[in-house]
């Protein structure tokens, strides 16, 4: 008995941090509809500010709390607000999470730069963890401070949501924002509030934890996606359901803890690290059996907007790049070929998002999971023949796939997003960490063995790819026909089935096409294409470890693919480009190695001001080049003469990528200067002032309305006075 | 009579389609003013042009002899503007009563607002503690117009008052209307079906094409109805 209410005090604590975390959650959700990924980071860090000012300046407790609960991460939350998450309105769910996903990997990066890693810090419970007694069971003014709090938190922002105009208004404004304006209300206002209160509950849980657990910049920060778990069971909407999944999930927790041991089936090894994955897997069941809204009807609208590649372009681009690696590589040192092959390792994971993501709208936080799946399955299977470990690599990731999506099909959106990432870190914390064992006696499981485990290089034909350049040449190649494929993809009858998809469920459900087909399919092959990119860059890296696959490795790979434009090929490229990129800068200025880690956070977090991403900006400003045969011969030119110096050592590696790089943004202002002049018939009808024949519905977007359109136009609609108003 | 609201020579577009080409209108101080038009002639354009929801391109709005070009929607509202949108403007997820604190919020006690709303709607008393997203159709319009007059407006705007509501619903609604403009605020309605409420107007106005194409009493119009909806 006593047992019980000992183990009972330790949930209900975990739970009250949980639920003022969660709480905080949920109120920033439904005020601005932003789900926040960073919230957790956020209580890192406020936790982080208070140990110093509390441990190391000495500072009194009450005042340090102030300081940090009352105005430091209010001031946060309203910079977050004005700066950040204001520019997002009308933007896709997945930009949505970028920005709040890269906010988390920058704040971890920050934190790690500020408060170095691996240092002690000594931290001590409120009160100094005095007790007292309840029915003689010891509870510490701590725990006891957690539930005191947790409840004034409930009451506080209970009375906020429903008894104050602001917060009335508040909610009118998720509800319907123009019309809230319409009622004298300023939603702007409602959502800074929001922003700060959910900031300061967000610290104020983080610095709960600390007195619970050490200061540790990426556990803290994950930490606080266990509470994700309550605000779902709370459908991120209602705050007394998100107190009852807290409780769940606190007491769930402690008894695990307390009880395992006694009960004999669940004693057993492979469980020993199942109660981190319990709150995640909490989580994924809560999403699975929610209520979820019905098929939307109206498409969501959102300013993103991806053109299809031609069959030319993808082929040229594939080419080009072959070509490139091919040259460029060939000036590289043995280190550099390598971090070129593990840039195409990651171009190819990432391109698993173009049709999941880019094409179908739906957001999985799990694709590097998948290619450690894929990873491990060339480990155990391509021993003896590497092709056939590559095969079983991508039919098993894809039935993973398959296996993921099926219960996870009517999620969508963020709750999807959700559902992937607790997959992920279940993987994380539970599966990744398994030894082998047989499935019913039938057949042997093996993950990393808790450890790592070596991956064999694919050989094709008895062409051996061992050398890091043959690697680097190896996964480009890969990388360029599965580009061509999903290019091949995006062209045909299924990328249209899930483009709508992406746009409207209802209107494809009365189309009669199979949905639940659909999604499976791009699930399963999605998760195909991550497994072969994981089984390429298993071999690649020769040896593998859980580390390599985890969650938050994996988050990078999504922002970045998103930030360079998760419906084309180039984004994906992007992503990994910008990966090697990122782990290159520091070997060149040691300086930049801390600041690192924060840089795509800041690079995500731009997104929101160009949704459509960097490469379609890029594709936009090369047009004129594309167009005008002249320039693309001058352009071509310039960088063959360029190879051809480097190659005979007249310059180095550096002002080789500085010229080539000065080449390509020229010509731009090159082809324009060309195209300008218009008196050469050569220069390309697409070139000149008249520009090409446009459909009628692209008109406006490619190039402005004239007089002459108008008239079409009210012609085809049959307007006989919308001629006669033309001419008047 | 003095004009309340004044609109001079709006234009107005959604990126480059042009929706409103020079829109002139005046509604008297008092009156009922039925603004007519078939799909897309620009009349809800017109509306949220004078809430102060979508800035005109050229022209100039004017309520009660002072130019509110460029006004903030809330700002209107303070000043006694009030828009009711199509399809039902309520919040889904908000309480009867919370709709009233909402009206409630800048200008009048809670219990003059709810007096004012529960005298015209009796039947949202009953209904007090329940959210408006569980409100008949008739009723989330009741609600919509109660906490629409809550704030006692000079101006009020109708956007479609009858969309999706029974004929029946419709004339109650209408009535409400005329006793509300009785009482000294100035109504403009917006509506494609002109029957109900050529009723209770005290003048009408008919759109085409983002224009003003006839001004003038009821009684003067419904010849002219026909030829602004089929065509000449």
């Amino acid at each position: 008995m006593d047992k019980l209410l000992t183990f009972s005090i330790t949930g209900l604590s975990l739970a009250a941090i949980y639920a003022i975390g969660a709480s905080g959650l949920v109120l920033t959700y439904t005020t601005t509809g932003i789900f926040n990924f960073a919230h957790g980071a956020i209580g890192m860090i406020g936790a982080f500010a208070y140990w110093q000012l509390r441990f190391d300046w000495g500072w009194p407790a009450p005042i340090a709390l102030a300081v940090v609960l009352v105005v430091m991460a209010p001031l946060f939350g309203v910079f977050l607000e004005a700066v950040i998450m204001r520019s997002l309105e009308g933007t896709s769910d997945a930009t949505k999470l970028v920005v709040s996903i890269s906010l988390l990997s920058g704040l971890i990066g920050l934190a790690n730069w500020i408060w170095q890693p691996g240092v002690q810090r000594p931290t001590s419970r409120f009160f100094q963890g005095s007790k007292f007694t309840v029915f003689g069971v010891f509870v510490s003014w701590h725990e006891a401070t957690a539930l005191l709090l947790a409840v004034g938190v409930a009451l506080a922002l209970r009375f906020l949501l429903h008894r104050t105009g602001i917060g009335i208004a508040m909610r009118a404004a998720v509800d319907d924002r123009d019309l809230a304006m319409l009622n004298g209300a300023r939603p702007n206002r409602g959502s800074m509030l929001a922003w700060a209160l959910g900031c300061s509950l967000a610290a104020l849980s983080g610095i709960l934890f600390v007195g619970t657990l050490g200061l540790e910049a990426g556990v803290l920060a994950l930490l606080i996606v266990n509470a994700y778990a309550a605000a779902i069971v709370g459908r991120l909407r209602s705050l007394p359901l998100t107190f009852v999944g807290a409780l769940i999930l606190g007491l769930g927790e402690a008894y695990w803890q307390g009880y395992r041991a006694d009960v004999s089936f669940l004693s057993g090894s492979n469980l020993s690290t199942f109660g981190s994955a319990i709150p995640v897997m909490i989580l994924f069941a809560v999403l699975l059996v929610l209520p979820n809204p019905r098929l939307k009807g109206r498409a969501a609208r959102s300013r993103e907007f991806f053109a299809a590649p031609s069959r030319g372009a993808a082929l040229a681009f594939s080419g080009v790049m072959v070509v490139g690696a091919y040259v460029i590589s060939g000036f590289m040192t043995r280190a550099h070929q390598i971090d070129l092959a593990e840039a195409f390792a990651f171009a190819i994971i990432a391109l698993s998002f173009v049709p999941l993501v880019g094409m179908a709208g739906r957001v999985s936080l799990c694709q590097l999971s998948f290619a450690g799946i894929g990873a491990v399955t060339m480990a155990h299977l391509g021993n003896e023949n590497s092709l056939r470990g590559l095969v079983a690599a991508v039919v098993i990731t894809a039935a993973v796939g398959a296996l993921v999506a099926l219960p996870a099909l009517r999620l969508s959106g963020i709750y999807l997003a959700l559902a992937t990432a607790a997959f992920a870190v279940a993987l994380d914390r539970w599966v990744f960490q398994l030894r082998s064992f047989e499935v019913f006696g039938l057949f042997p499981v093996k993950f990393f063995e808790a450890g790592s485990v070596s991956v064999n290089r694919v050989e094709v034909g008895g062409i051996s790819t061992a050398s890091p350049r043959a690697q680097a040449m190896l996964l480009s190649i890969v990388f360029a026909l599965l580009a061509l494929f999903v290019t091949w993809i995006r062209r045909n009858a299924f990328g249209r089935r899930l483009l709508a998809l992406k746009e409207s469920e209802a209107a494809c459900a009365t189309f009669g096409m199979n949905l639940t087909l659909a999604k499976l399919t791009v699930f399963a092959l999605a998760a195909g294409i991550a497994g072969l990119g994981g089984a390429l860059y298993g071999g690649l890296l020769q040896s593998v470890n859980p580390g390599h696959f985890s969650f938050v490795t994996g988050l990078p790979v999504f922002m970045l693919a998103v930030v360079g434009g998760i419906g084309s090929v180039g984004g994906a490229l992007n992503a990994g480009i910008g990966l090697a990129t990122l782990a290159v800068i520091p070997n060149l200025i040691p300086a930049l190695e801390k600041v690192m880690p924060v840089m795509p956070g800041l690079v995500g977090i731009g997104l929101g001001r160009n949704p459509s991403g960097g490469v379609q900006k890029m594709t936009e400003a090369f047009a004129p080049v594309r167009r005008s045969p002249r320039a693309l011969l001058a352009l071509t030119g310039a960088l063959a003469l360029l190879t051809v110096l480097r190659s005979i050592d007249v310059i180095g590696n550096w002002p080789y990528v500085l010229l080539a790089m000065a080449v390509a943004f020229a010509s731009p202002l090159v082809a324009t200067t060309l195209g300008g002049r218009g008196s050469d018939p050569a220069a390309g009808e697409g070139a000149g002032e008249d520009g090409e024949p446009i459909a009628l519905e692209w008109v406006g977007l490619l190039r402005p309305f004239t007089d002459d359109d108008r008239k079409s136009m009210d012609l085809s609609l049959g307007h006989s006075s919308g001629v006669s108003r033309g001419t008047a | 009579m003095e004009n309340l609201l004044e609109l001079r020579d709006i234009h107005a577009a959604y990126d480059q389609i042009q929706v409103l080409n020079g829109v002139d209108l005046a509604v008297p101080a008092g009156s009922v003013f039925a603004l007519l038009g078939a799909n897309g002639a620009g009349k809800t354009t017109t509306l949220r042009v004078i809430a102060g929801l979508h800035q005109p391109t050229s022209g100039e709005v004017v309520v009660a002899g002072r130019c509110v070009n460029g006004a903030h929607p809330e700002e209107l509202a303070r000043r006694g503007l009030c828009l009711i949108p199509e399809g039902r403007g309520i919040f889904p997820n908000l309480t009867v009563m919370e709709h009233l604190r909402m009206a409630a919020r800048s200008r009048l006690p809670l219990a003059e607002v709810e007096a004012i709303a529960f005298d015209r709607f009796p039947r949202l008393a009953e209904r007090r503690h329940q959210m408006a997203g569980t409100l008949s159709g008739g009723e989330q319009q009741m609600l919509a117009m109660a906490r629409g007059l809550a704030t006692k407006p000079a101006l009020l705007l109708l956007d479609e008052l009858s969309m999706g509501l029974a004929p029946l619903v419709v004339e109650s609604l209408y009535e409400v209307v005329a006793q509300i403009a009785s009482e000294g605020v100035s109504i403009l309605v917006v509506e494609q079906i002109a029957q109900t409420v050529l009723k209770v107007a005290d003048y009408a106005a008919v759109m085409v094409h983002g224009k003003v194409a006839k001004v003038g009493r009821p009684a003067d119009l419904e010849g002219e109805l026909s030829a602004a909806y089929f065509g000449t």
